[in-house]
């Protein structure tokens, strides 16, 4: 048995085979070339289909990873076509008479040795991006088919569970893992902001890097436990050790198991106190996650995610279309849709914003729709028609006086009244607002009659209250969101909800505290709205309490 | 010819990601666009020579632009700028 520290950048606990692959040390064949213009179109070819392939990698990425960590093969892209790499590529290719081959790869020393020397981490990262393109322009030119090493491919159909292990994982490579076969990943060099590392973390699957001792092809085939949580693979482990995995490992999946079964019950305690747990989502892949995850309805559905990342104003249809695919999905459990929360800080052009010294301060929320009640109406009546196809609820957000409320809901009158003389159908809505200023706080008595529901949105109202800016991480050691002063405001706002009848509920982060459960379950907060995967949790935890 | 001067804000400074789209815009663009920081010019065309800027927070950049389409490219450019650097 042999233990091997390393770096965890992810966590959790695998047991199988490895299968180590050596790197395959991709030379690049050299020599003189007669022709230049026949090479520099091999080379041209080279990069187009090397191009080709990062966009299908781009779109499988897109799905296993998120359009964040996606956008880095877009970049490949670029990096590809840049002025600075082809003109290198093409003066060794022209002025040193090198075969393409050898021209991309003198090409990528280059361009490696400049990255190197720079002082920011983030930037010199990059460097792991030029050899992945290199490696495939070289790949592509020696018409290697296999461009993914052999023993990282399943070797048998029922081939099941095993480990990865190599040098280090390109960002490509890691894209194009069957991950349905994979339990973790070893590199004996990499870093926890690297394409693998990602991929691991949001598979779910530990992943060890930096390791002490570099492993070969030797390990090849063994079983080894990939420790995850401390930092360490197993390689061929004693009986006694691979009976504490085993037990750790079972623990955990029977944990899983567990929530699971949690998936379709009601929220109580013991004792029979309810609260109703509800998921936070940000898009339309999320609605599902949200069901899957036993969400009782939708607290909050920002509904940025169909403003942005556009080059103009989404119309009512397209609206529309969105709205009544998560009232069907969710069939006919609530639905609670936030009106566009926008600020300056959102970076869309279409939108023409102007530049705020303090954003969080500023024209967002609901003044940033008054102000364009065009677009307003315009998401309001998509609304209105998507009423039909569920059960929907409206909450408008950064909502600060009763004047706003009143004109939204003149608004709102407005735009009933258009659709009746168009005589189109549409359900009541239930209108709520959310609470996260201290303003609303302190009013909420006055809100509370004006309103169908509130919904308090602790992130914010923590900012504002203890007057620190979200964003900036070296307030984090002063944030402390189950600050007196929240709770209060949290209990003021409850109290004068039920005064009027009105249902109140949490859809900041700090619904999710399990420590604040039982204050919340005594007040009488009536639902939590939380990230999807805290929903089990959260209801295996209240079914403990008394 | 077109020249102003900008000073990034955000905190990331300018990552391979935002070189890139800058690099692309700039490329749209008949001009010759140049970036220059701490007196070292680069073509805004090349996302290499943008990365090795390492442009970061507070870094007052010039930025000249001189070609028959100047003006549109220089707002294109600071608009630009305004959007992912700030």
């Amino acid at each position: 048995m042999i233990v091997v520290k390393g770096q965890a950048v992810s966590t959790g606990i695998a047991i199988g085979p490895m299968r180590f692959s050596a790197e395959k040390n991709l030379e690049a064949v050299k020599y003189e070339i007669d022709f230049v213009e026949q090479e520099l179109i091999r080379l041209h070819r080279a990069q187009e289909q090397a191009a080709g392939e990062l966009e299908q990698i781009y779109n499988t990425a897109l799905h296993m990873v998120g359009e964040e960590n996606a956008a880095i093969f877009q970049m490949q892209k670029m990096m590809i076509w840049d002025l600075d790499y082809q003109d290198l590529a093409i003066d060794n290719i022209k002025n040193k008479r090198y075969n393409a081959e050898y021209a991309v790869k003198l090409t990528a020393d280059t361009v490696i040795n400049m990255l190197d020397s720079l002082q920011n981490t983030y930037l010199r990262e990059r460097r792991h991006d030029v050899r992945d393109i290199s490696r495939r322009l070289i790949r592509i030119l020696q018409e290697d088919l296999h461009g993914i090493p052999e023993s990282f491919r399943p070797k048998k159909q029922n081939d099941a569970g095993y480990i990865i292990g190599s040098e280090r994982i390109l960002p490509s490579e890691a894209m194009q893992l069957d991950t349905s076969k994979i339990c973790a990943f070893v590199t004996n060099r990499g870093s926890p902001i690297s394409h693998a590392a990602i991929l691991a973390r949001n598979l779910g699957i530990p992943a060890v890097t930096n390791l002490d001792m570099p492993l070969e092809e030797t390990v090849n085939e063994k079983v080894c436990i990939v420790d995850g949580n401390i930092g360490a693979v197993i390689i061929e482990p004693d009986a006694v050790t691979l009976a504490k995995y085993q037990i750790l490992l079972e623990a955990k999946n029977e944990h899983i198991k567990n929530l699971r079964n949690f998936k379709d019950l009601p929220t109580i305690t013991k004792s029979g106190r309810s609260i109703k747990l509800y998921a936070n989502v940000n898009s339309r892949e999320d609605v599902q996650t949200a069901l899957d995850n036993g969400a009782e309805g939708i607290g909050l559905l920002r509904s940025e995610f169909i403003f942005l990342q556009r080059s103009d104003y989404p119309t009512e249809e397209q609206q529309f279309i969105i709205y009544r695919q998560a009232l069907e999905q969710m069939r006919g459990k609530k639905v609670i849709i936030r009106t566009l929360d926008i600020g300056t800080d959102k970076a869309a052009s279409y939108l023409c914003l102007a530049k705020e010294d303090n954003p969080a301060l500023g024209i967002r929320g609901i003044r940033f729709c008054l102000e364009r009640p065009t677009m307003f109406k315009t998401q309001l009546r998509a609304l209105y028609r998507a009423s039909l196809y569920g059960d929907l609820a409206i909450m408008l957000p950064m909502i600060s006086s009763v004047t706003e409320l009143e004109e939204s809901k003149e608004l709102i009158k407005y735009v009933k009244y258009e659709l009746d003389r168009a005589h189109i159908a549409y359900r009541p809505i239930s209108l709520g607002i959310m609470i996260e200023t201290p303003a609303a706080a302190l009013i909420s008595h006055r809100l509370a009659q004006m309103t169908d529901f509130f919904s308090i949105g602790t992130n914010d109202l923590t900012q504002y209250t203890l007057a620190m800016d979200r964003q900036n991480y070296k307030l984090s050691k002063y944030m402390d969101p189950s600050h007196e002063a929240i709770l209060s405001l949290v209990k003021i706002t409850a109290d004068n909800a039920h005064e009027f009848g009105k249902k109140v509920g949490i859809c900041g982060e700090l619904g999710s505290d399990e420590q604040l459960l039982e204050s919340f379950i005594d007040i009488g907060i009536d639902e939590l709205s939380v990230s999807p995967n805290k929903i089990l949790p959260l209801r295996g935890k209240i079914a403990s309490m008394h | 010819m077109q020249k102003f001067n900008y000073t990034v804000k955000s905190p990331i400074g300018m990552h391979a990601r935002p070189a890139g789209i800058l690099a692309q815009e700039a490329g749209k663009f008949q001009s010759v666009i140049l970036i220059t920081k701490n007196g070292r010019s680069v073509d805004a065309r090349r996302l290499f020579s943008l990365i090795s800027l390492e442009v970061v927070m507070n870094d007052e950049l010039i930025v000249t632009i001189e070609g028959s389409d100047e003006e549109e490219a220089a707002n294109a450019i600071k608009e630009f700028l305004h959007q992912i650097l700030n």
